[in-house]
């Protein structure tokens, strides 16, 4: 009976757990992953939390003023005899689609993946940059 | 302030635990923290796991759009005493913090022989 097993070792009650940490957030976000989005008119910097990817598993694409994200959280893999006990942690594919404030140059952009956290950076296209237009005197 | 120290919101990352035949492992998301802001304490049967994460470098750019907040994390769970406590140990790994409780050798399965009348 593993239940009676997993009651024993960890006095299991994830409502336990939670009261034990009062002050412990959940993060209970309806879109995965999580972005936030830093820039200015020369460049944008997107941020996600993706703990656990592999970069295989995640392609970027880049068109105009759409990004797109899509991937796969792959969950951990457990041999034979061995089983959950519980699985929080999401997985599976997921996809998303954002327009971005304005066009970015696609050759440009760079993505870097440390500690499980994704950066992009997305430069904006020349043409689109704001221009300052001087006065002629007359 | 150390880098151990956690600050503003502290989030309890949800977690997959696995029993292993040997041990029990545990899996929590600590994106962006590092091995060195990562603290375990053994109490008594209580075991707590804190992650400090690092905070966003957006080279001075401004945000723009938020979906969610930096934070650290914090997560308690309770032992009984057939984990072998000096043999706990802990990895992360892409912002994955796995920890693996051996059991002791009092709650590892074992086999009995039947003697041959």
């Amino acid at each position: 009976m593993p239940w009676t097993l997993f009651d024993d070792v960890w006095g299991w009650d994830p409502a336990w757990r939670r009261a034990f940490s009062p002050f412990g957030y959940r993060r209970t976000t309806r879109t995965y992953p999580a972005i936030n989005i830093y820039g200015d008119d020369d460049k944008l910097l997107l941020v996600s939390e993706l703990p656990g990817l592999k970069s295989d598993d995640l392609e970027i694409t880049v068109q105009g003023r759409t990004l797109t994200l899509k991937g796969v959280k792959n969950g951990v893999e457990l041999g034979e005899g061995e089983e959950f006990i519980t699985r929080e942690r999401g997985r599976g594919e997921f996809a998303r689609t954002l327009t971005l404030p304005y066009e970015v140059e696609p050759d440009k952009v760079e993505a870097h993946y440390d500690k499980g956290v994704l950066k992009i950076t997305l430069p904006r296209v020349e043409r689109d940059k704001p221009r300052k237009i001087a006065i002629k005197a007359a | 302030m150390t880098d151990k120290e956690l600050r503003g919101r502290v989030y309890s990352p949800d977690l997959d635990i696995a029993d292993k035949k040997e041990a029990f492992v545990v899996w929590a998301d600590f994106p962006g923290a590092s091995p060195e802001s990562v603290e375990i304490n053994l109490e008594n049967d209580l075991i707590t796991v804190r992650g400090v994460a690092a905070e966003i470098d957006a080279g001075g750019l401004p945000l723009l759009y938020q979906e969610f907040e930096p934070g650290d994390y914090e997560t308690t769970l309770k032992l009984s005493t057939s984990i072998d406590r000096d043999k706990v140990e802990a990895e992360l790994k892409d912002g994955v913090l796995a920890l693996t409780l051996p059991k002791a050798p009092e709650a590892k399965p074992k086999a009995i022989k039947i003697k041959a009348a």
